[in-house]
């Protein structure tokens, strides 16, 4: 290994973070390198330094505040909770527009519970949902939660029961026919720094398989753009698209999910297929027969054509399968323009001064250069008259 | 006095026994508030963060599921909440506190148990660590706080911000000479002043 590599694994040694291979590979060359053994030292100091800090003390009221806080918000929703209740008709109202959300889901559910019910039950999480989706109807009112936390519970539930719907439709792809769909997915994400952004699509690329198809980088308005569009393994889709959209990456200011079904296209292909490559040994049993030159010809005529749409579509075949077998993800990042803070703004506002000034005395200066041979004209006229004058 | 499990105490807290809570609170404050400290590098915030983590896990307790450990599950909630916050943050920019320049340190101002010379000292070396995570990427600085501060394990890590051991490898590692670069720099401008 070069030095240039052993250089990237030198942050991970100091905490044993590398494994043993490359563990030995970096003491052997740290033997006879000078640089690295510095370099080293100084990211051990550094972590020796990070974790020797004293952890600092909480203040000294947080304790208390924390839990009087708690106690707080606690009463206040168990007032709430008495309220309601005093008032059937309140509660009721505020049942139905707590259970708005997971209404939708479950219906679906129940949908889907009805269509493929033994696919539901061969499937032991959606089975789970089920008794949690339940546990969290009674837990309303059993226990005291603001409804806020029952809006992520709600939200996480729904999560949860799309995960296990998209397994179960998994399963009845699998029962019936494989079903063949193109993936594909459009994000915008405003970053902090592109480099991270970038570093982060390599890190993606490589831990799951895919590729660049193509990618570019843009300024325009001072602001930096990049473009990636990325193939990934099919399985790996919505994995891929959870990370990229990972909250720490950056803001997600737009996201577009497709889903193009070509399992009919792809059967209608294939049948057409086995057709062609039938009707090709058809004919060329015929050619073995064929007598007469005429025969042979027009025999070979027909064998071009089939050829030719049978490469056509075997063309077709296999670019489906590879648009099936990987996803294709295209992300474009951009970065947060941050508002000016006050200091910047009047640095700002000096350069700028300074800039109009040369600007207006470069302006001066061209203005006064067109005029010279006006000048000139006159002065001659001047002259002219001055000499007449004169004599 | 013998621990008891942070799963027990759990079960005992869903149960209804609000003791079991005191006590897991106890148990995480100062780690809690020494991680949106530093994430945030301002106590008053710092404080508010940690207590509004307890007060999430006192309302979700019940859709923690005893799978994951506590400690990741406990992580995993104070950095989105850090999250949220710098990002909120960040839209507005208002004032910055005094404390976050370094100019200022709270913290550092009275331990009784040092002389003023030490906790000087102290003060200085800590509001310089804090300059020099601040300047981190909110990406690198979560790892570094996690790893290097609170010391937890890169598998945990990878629980706790939901990534893979591989990248939380690769964060770390770019995390490591981005800060070896930026405590470089501020070693140089020390030592001319």
């Amino acid at each position: 290994m070069k030095h240039e590599e052993i250089k990237k694994l030198l942050p991970l040694y100091v905490d044993n973070g590398l494994s043993d291979t490359k563990k030995s590979l970096v003491e052997k060359h740290l033997e006879s390198c000078p640089e690295c053994q510095r370099l080293l030292k100084e990211y051990q100091n550094n972590h020796a330094l990070l974790s020797s800090v004293d952890d600092l003390e909480v203040p000294d009221n947080f304790y208390n505040e924390t839990l009087e806080k708690i106690r707080r918000e606690y009463t206040d929703m168990r007032k709430e909770r008495d309220d309601n209740q005093s008032i059937w008709e309140k509660l009721r109202k505020a049942f139905t527009s707590r259970v708005q959300i997971p209404a939708g889901i479950i219906a679906a559910a129940i949908l889907l519970a009805v269509i493929i019910p033994a696919i539901i039950f061969s499937n032991p999480s959606t089975v789970n949902d089920f008794a949690s989706l339940n546990n969290y109807g009674s837990g309303n009112y059993r226990s005291n939660y603001a409804p806020t936390a029952d809006t992520m519970v709600a939200l996480e539930q729904e999560q949860s029961v799309q995960k296990s719907a998209l397994g179960a439709e998994q399963s009845i792809e699998t029962a019936e026919i494989e079903r063949k769909i193109i993936q594909r997915a459009y994000l915008t994400i405003e970053v902090e720094e592109l480099d991270i952004a970038d570093n982060h699509i390599m890190e993606i690329i490589q831990n799951y398989n895919g590729y660049i198809a193509s990618s570019r980088e843009w300024e325009s308005n001072e602001r930096k753009h990049s473009r990636y569009q990325l193939r990934i393994p099919a399985a790996q889709f919505n994995n891929v698209i959870s990370e990229i959209t990972d909250e720490d990456l950056g803001y997600v200011v737009s996201r577009s999910i497709s889903g193009q079904d070509v399992t009919e296209e792809y059967i209608d292909l294939e049948a057409r297929l086995t057709n062609l490559t039938e009707q090709e040994k058809r004919y060329r049993q015929l050619l073995d027969k064929a007598e007469t030159v005429e025969d042979i010809l027009k025999i070979e005529n027909e064998l071009t054509r089939i050829r030719s749409s049978i490469e056509s579509l075997q063309g077709r075949l296999k670019y489906l399968d590879n648009q099936v077998s990987m996803s294709t993800i295209e992300v474009e990042f951009r970065e947060i323009i941050t508002p000016g803070v006050s200091n910047w703004g009047i640095n700002q506002a000096f350069k700028q001064a300074i800039e109009k000034m040369s600007n207006s005395i470069y302006q001066i200066i061209t203005f006064t250069g067109s005029l010279i041979p006006y000048l000139i004209i006159l002065l001659i006229i001047y002259g002219i008259y001055r000499y007449r004058k004169r004599s | 006095m013998v621990e008891i499990p942070d799963m027990e105490l759990i079960k005992s807290f869903k149960n209804g026994k609000i003791e079991a809570f005191e006590k897991l609170l106890k148990r995480y404050q100062k780690k809690v508030y020494n991680t949106t400290y530093r994430m945030t590098g301002n106590s008053d915030e710092a404080s508010d963060l940690a207590q509004e983590t307890f007060l999430r896990v006192y309302k979700k307790i019940y859709t923690f599921k005893e799978k994951a450990s506590f400690s990741t599950w406990l992580f995993r909630i104070t950095t989105n909440l850090c999250r949220d916050h710098l990002r909120r943050k960040k839209r507005e920019p208002g004032q910055i506190s005094l404390e976050e320049t370094g100019i200022l340190n709270k913290n550092m101002e009275d331990s009784p148990k040092n002389n003023p010379e030490q906790s000087i000292l102290r003060a200085e070396i800590n509001s310089n660590i804090q300059t020099v995570i601040k300047n981190l990427p909110q990406l690198y600085r979560e790892v570094i706080i996690l790893r290097e501060f609170q010391d937890f394990s890169y598998e945990e890590i990878a629980s706790i911000l939901n990534i893979s051991t591989g990248t939380v490898k690769s964060r770390l590692s770019r995390a490591r000479e981005k800060l070896r670069h930026n405590i470089k720099h501020l070693g140089v401008r020390n030592h001319e002043t």
